[in-house]
């Protein structure tokens, strides 16, 4: 006899649970967690190279870093004296929720105030997964394109703050800022808006400075005494 | 290619409801996916055709487009066990 079962069952409920529970985590720890997501070659990892090295005196830092194979960006971020733990996702174009829980016990959780998470390079996969963060940050470089915003709109949509990478090479790129703005104001008028260079340091402090607040607003929120 | 880690996660739903319901064989499996899941149907149907397997090896997949974020499975058809 053939037979219809109704499901309504969410596929990414597996991914939605270890989420919680991550974001529990962090914030029983007190621990500022973001999601980093750009396309290969950005600069995810330069941007936080130059963040850990404006930040490292004023808060501690732990990375999770996300490669479809290798473990050269955990190295590049190590040589900061910043403990960094490798995820290889063996194919897979993101990381999920599980990946990230996986790992959480080799960092010495309470004395962590910022976790970085940075995903497998891709502009499209990670936009599904939550990982149990506090911010997603989206990244594009100049060197990309302008009209990758439009084309990928859902990381672009979905980020709580934007980051635009290598001005340093506006001058050579054609790359139109007045587009870019434009376009994130279109798709995403509330996130605020960096742009800097892993080159030379410029830009950078504007942004580590809205992540202290956001750090900061985060904790005292939690401390609050609400009664 | 993130459907391949979406279809994994059907597979393991469908075995457990199918095994549940006392089903047999999976004749079809129906998903609901949001738009902004930026899921390819092309991709999503590639990855379920290299990943299927029992009860779900001969099933066919459907699915529908819909706004939003959501992806889930809407329903299976299939046979009964016949005892
Ligand atoms: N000119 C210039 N080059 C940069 C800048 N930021 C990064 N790069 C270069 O861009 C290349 C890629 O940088 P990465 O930091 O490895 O990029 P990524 O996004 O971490 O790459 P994946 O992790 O492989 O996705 C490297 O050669 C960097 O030196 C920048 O602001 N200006
Ligand atoms: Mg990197």
């Amino acid at each position: 006899m053939t037979k219809h079962i109704p499901m309504k069952q969410d596929v990414l409920q597996t991914n939605k649970t270890y989420a919680e529970q991550n974001r529990t985590r962090f914030y029983d720890e007190n621990i500022f967690t973001i999601n980093l997501i750009s396309s290969p070659g950005s600069g995810k990892t330069s941007v936080l190279e130059k963040t850990i090295e404006h930040l490292k005196t004023f808060m501690n830092i732990g990375v999770i870093e996300g490669d479809v194979a290798t473990d050269l960006d955990a190295a590049r971020i190590a040589k900061h004296n910043v403990k960094a733990v490798q995820i290889n996702t063996h194919g897979a174009c993101h990381l999920d929720a599980k990946m990230v829980a996986g790992v959480l016990s080799r960092f010495p959780l309470n004395e962590i105030d910022l976790m970085v998470i940075e995903n497998v390079g891709n502009l499209v996969c990670p936009a599904a997964f939550d990982l149990g963060e506090h911010v997603d940050v989206a990244l594009l470089s100049t060197t990309e394109g302008v009209d990758k915003v439009v084309k990928y709109p859902t990381v672009f949509e979905k980020a709580d703050v934007i980051l635009l990478n290598k001005i340093d090479l506006l001058p050579y790129v054609g790359f139109d800022l007045k587009q870019f703005r434009d376009d994130v104001q279109q798709l995403n008028p509330d996130a605020p808006i960096f742009e800097l260079s892993a080159h030379n340091g410029e830009g950078i402090g504007r942004w580590t400075k809205w992540l202290k607040e956001s750090w900061v607003a985060q904790t005292q929120v939690k401390d609050f005494d609400w009664t | 290619m993130h459907e391949v880690s979406l279809i994994y996660e059907v597979l393991v739903h469908v075995e457990q409801a199918s095994r549940q319901e006392g089903m047999d064989k999976v004749t079809t499996i129906k998903l609901t996916i949001g738009n902004q899941m930026m899921v390819m149907p092309e991709a999503l149907q590639f990855a379920f055709d290299t990943l299927r397997k029992e009860p779900a090896a001969e099933a066919e997949l459907k699915w529908e487009i819909v706004e939003g974020n959501d992806f889930y499975i809407d329903y299976i058809e299939g046979e009964e066990a016949s005892d």
